[in-house]
């Protein structure tokens, strides 16, 4: 039946590419569906033979997976499916179906690139969860509108969920730095599951409660939320973020596929635990413990999904390591110094900008090393 | 001698693991017939070079390749005691020095060797990992990473087989033109690779491929012709054999009859993760071409540690002038960055290209 269906589909692909109008409209449309449900059937012309098995919707396929499995399943449970799934259906729409294949059609490129699913399923879980839907269509918007502009996958110079929501941050202050629902804790119930933690006050008209996320009590009133609480998730935050035991888990497997590396986690995480000992010892004063400051914001999601995505981050090991020491640096000092307490947007895009400059400094720095190298064995 | 390989190769691919052979079938060996050896004196002078030249010889004894020989497979049938023995005199001869990059497989052959040279020819045991069997990796594991080139080295660097071929000379004062070559094929019905082993001598292709066909009992599998592609020389490094009357060298071994992979599984993810575990291999690409990503992947793999990327990008956009400072002519065209890349770019025909235009200044880029 399947074969069946694959035929049909070859030759609707056939039909579609014979049409000049409709090749225009909708050839690359159809190429992702084949691509993604049937193998294509190129094979390799010239050496090497034989190719590894993994391609680009592997590459970023493993990353969607993780997210909706250790981001969005316990965003659910905390807030709900009627929190979550609009969010995130808005978000492909806007970002996918209407700015990328759009992009496609107006650009007439032959393919859609897969990058466009993981900012699009990464900007709802960096948002509140009572973030407005139109926010977060606009954010996945401007997010692919942005990378297209600046020249596609590969060529984006910032991570495009993270330059989307700073945009938004800036333009629309309220729906960001607002909307922090409190989550639901306990045994789950069909209600719980559908609404999250909810309140049926017909008197007042109240239906959630929000509640301040742990790094702005801290800033507030200094009130540090039990490491276990962040932990499991039992903490207002954004959409994504609150369940950190499960994203440790996903970047743990993220690094272990080498899809991500795990030198960036490893430093920006070590460089938090290290510059926050460092802060706290020479009595910098109001910077919270190391196992709150690990634990709190988005910096787990940061670490792992958004500083390792290979086109934002150096190439070089030794890059590599700066990035994510830069990243934990820039965490620590705007987390005391500013009055924002969600600081891992800014450090993140800030390493971003020295991306280039750092691969071409180590770059000739290890050219000069070869050279020397090569003078002292002749 | 056991000696500790002086280089340490960094990346490389495992393929042996990953191609497991379940059968491998090997003619009987008996003496080199008569008739096949060759009395021609200007490839005896040729090969006889080996024993007068006043350089060091690196002898190269691994397979790494997917589908080589094993070296154990190459050593039977030739008398190793004899053999070392001709190695050692070789080492006194003009007082240099013999080293055997070997398999770290061959286990017991090691050792043997190592006990009847009594440490007068030097053993670097090192992994079967890809591309181990490159005469310049061979070089650099015997003399330092300073080793850019086969002529920087001044040593002569052969294959094991060669060497064979020489000691077959200086016994029986007779050259003899024999190799060894495998014939790969995937077995539809046992779902597994099949690997046969000859003894060639003046062999066209195709009558290897009538012996692989129907000289041999019914029950053993038969490679398949129809929606299959053969390959001269392995998979990563070869070229497709078009012309069945071609005779067979030793440089065209492993040979490979692989499917062509033109078949549209349904749900490709799902499906090449099963293919993965039988170690069934198309000429499939398994997916479309895409930008580079800068995942990093061909740089983390490259065995001799350069910018593959940065490589790539520069020839890319023209600039050769810094291609070559980062190290384009000091590629192996092993291959593996064309095979790791998760974005199907054609890595090493870029690099083939752009060697081409700062040799010749022809732009096919």
């Amino acid at each position: 039946m399947f074969n069946f269906f694959g035929s049909l589909s070859q030759k609707t692909g056939k039909t579609i590419e014979q049409n000049k109008i409709a090749k225009i409209f909708f050839f690359a449309l159809w190429k992702a569906t084949d691509t993604l449900l049937w193998q294509p059937i190129e094979t390799a012309k010239k050496a090497p033979f034989i190719r590894s098995k993994i391609d680009m919707k592997d590459f970023m396929g493993l990353v969607v997976l993780l997210l909706v499995v250790t981001s969005v399943c316990p965003a659910i449970y905390f807030f709900g499916w009627q929190t979550v799934l609009p969010r995130i259906a808005i978000s492909f729409i806007c970002g996918v179906f209407i700015i990328d294949v759009g992009w496609t059609i107006i650009v007439r490129e032959k393919n859609i690139n897969e990058g466009a699913f993981v900012t699009c399923i990464l900007v709802p879980l960096i948002f509140p969860p009572l973030a407005p839907l139109w926010v977060i269509g606009l954010a996945s918007a401007l997010a692919i509108l942005i990378r297209n502009i600046s020249g596609g996958v590969g060529n984006n110079i910032w991570n495009p969920a993270l330059l989307a929501r700073l945009l938004i941050m800036v333009n629309f202050a309220l729906t960001v730095s607002t909307g922090w629902k409190e989550p639901f804790w306990g045994i789950p119930t069909q209600e719980s599951l559908r609404y999250g933690a909810r309140l049926n006050d017909p008197a007042t008209g109240v239906h959630a409660i929000t509640r301040a996320t742990p790094l702005v009590e801290f800033q507030n009133s200094g009130y540090i939320t039990p490491w276990w609480q962040l932990l499991l998730g039992k903490v207002s935050g954004c959409l994504g973020e609150t369940c950190r035991a499960a994203l440790i888990l996903g970047g743990i497997i993220l690094c272990l596929t080498k899809v991500a590396n795990w030198r960036i986690p490893l430093s920006f995480l070590g460089s938090v635990a290290g510059f926050t000992a460092i802060m706290n010892f020479w009595g910098a004063g109001k910077v919270a413990p190391i196992e709150f400051q690990l634990l709190s914001g988005g910096l787990v999601l940061g670490a792992f999904f958004m500083a390792t995505d290979p086109v934002t981050a150096p190439g070089s090991h030794f890059g590599k390591w700066i990035f994510g020491i830069g990243c934990g640096g820039f965490t620590v000092l705007l987390r005391r110094f500013t009055s924002f307490p969600e600081t891992i947007m800014f450090s993140i895009l800030i390493m971003n900008t020295f991306k280039t400059p750092l691969d071409w400094i180590i770059l000739q720095w290890r050219l000069r090393l070869k050279k020397s190298v090569a003078r002292e064995a002749n | 001698m056991l000696k500790e390989p002086k280089w340490k190769m960094r990346g490389g691919y495992n393929f042996i693991k990953e191609f497991k052979v379940s059968r491998r079938i090997m003619p009987r060996r008996h003496e080199i017939p008569k008739e096949h050896y060759e009395t021609s004196s200007k490839d005896c002078c040729e090969k006889l070079r080996y024993l007068d030249a006043e350089k060091d010889l690196v002898i190269n004894a691994v397979s790494a390749e997917p589908f080589s020989v094993p070296i154990s497979t190459v050593l039977t049938g030739w008398r190793l005691d004899d053999f070392t023995e001709w190695l050692v005199s070789l080492s006194l001869l003009n007082h240099r020095k013999v080293h055997l990059v070997i398999d770290s497989a061959a286990g017991e052959i090691i050792n043997q060797i190592d006990e009847e040279t009594h440490g007068s020819i030097n053993i670097y045991s090192v992994p079967a990992i890809y591309p181990r069997d490159h005469p310049i990796i061979a070089a650099k594991t015997v003399f330092g990473d300073h080793i850019k080139s086969l002529n920087e080295a001044n040593a002569e660097i052969t294959r094991l087989e060669d060497m064979l071929r020489v000691y077959s000379l200086s016994r029986d004062c007779q050259h003899t033109n024999w190799s060894m070559l495998s014939l790969n094929f995937w077995d539809n019905c046992a779902k597994k690779w099949q690997q046969e082993i000859y003894d060639i001598y003046d062999d066209k292709f195709s009558d290897l491929l009538t012996q692989s066909q129907s000289k041999k009992p019914e029950w053993l599998p038969k490679p398949n012709l129809s929606n299959s592609r053969i390959i001269a020389g392995g998979l990563l490094t070869g070229r497709e054999l078009k012309n069945f009357d071609e005779k067979v060298t030793p440089d065209m071994s492993p040979i490979i009859i692989m499917p062509e992979g033109k078949t549209r599984d349904f749900l490709p993810s799902f499906q090449k993760r099963v293919q993965s575990r039988l170690g069934y291999v198309t000429t499939n690409l398994y997916g479309e071409e895409r930008t580079c990503v800068n995942c990093g992947w061909c740089d983390n793999i490259c065995p001799i540690e350069i910018c593959v990327e940065n490589v790539y990008q520069s020839i890319e956009y023209k600039r050769f002038q810094e291609a070559e400072r980062l190290g384009l002519f000091e590629c192996l065209e092993c291959g593996l960055c064309a095979y790791i890349c998760p974005s199907k770019i054609e890595i090493l025909e870029k690099i083939k290209s752009g060697k081409e235009y700062k040799q010749e200044g022809v732009s096919n880029v």
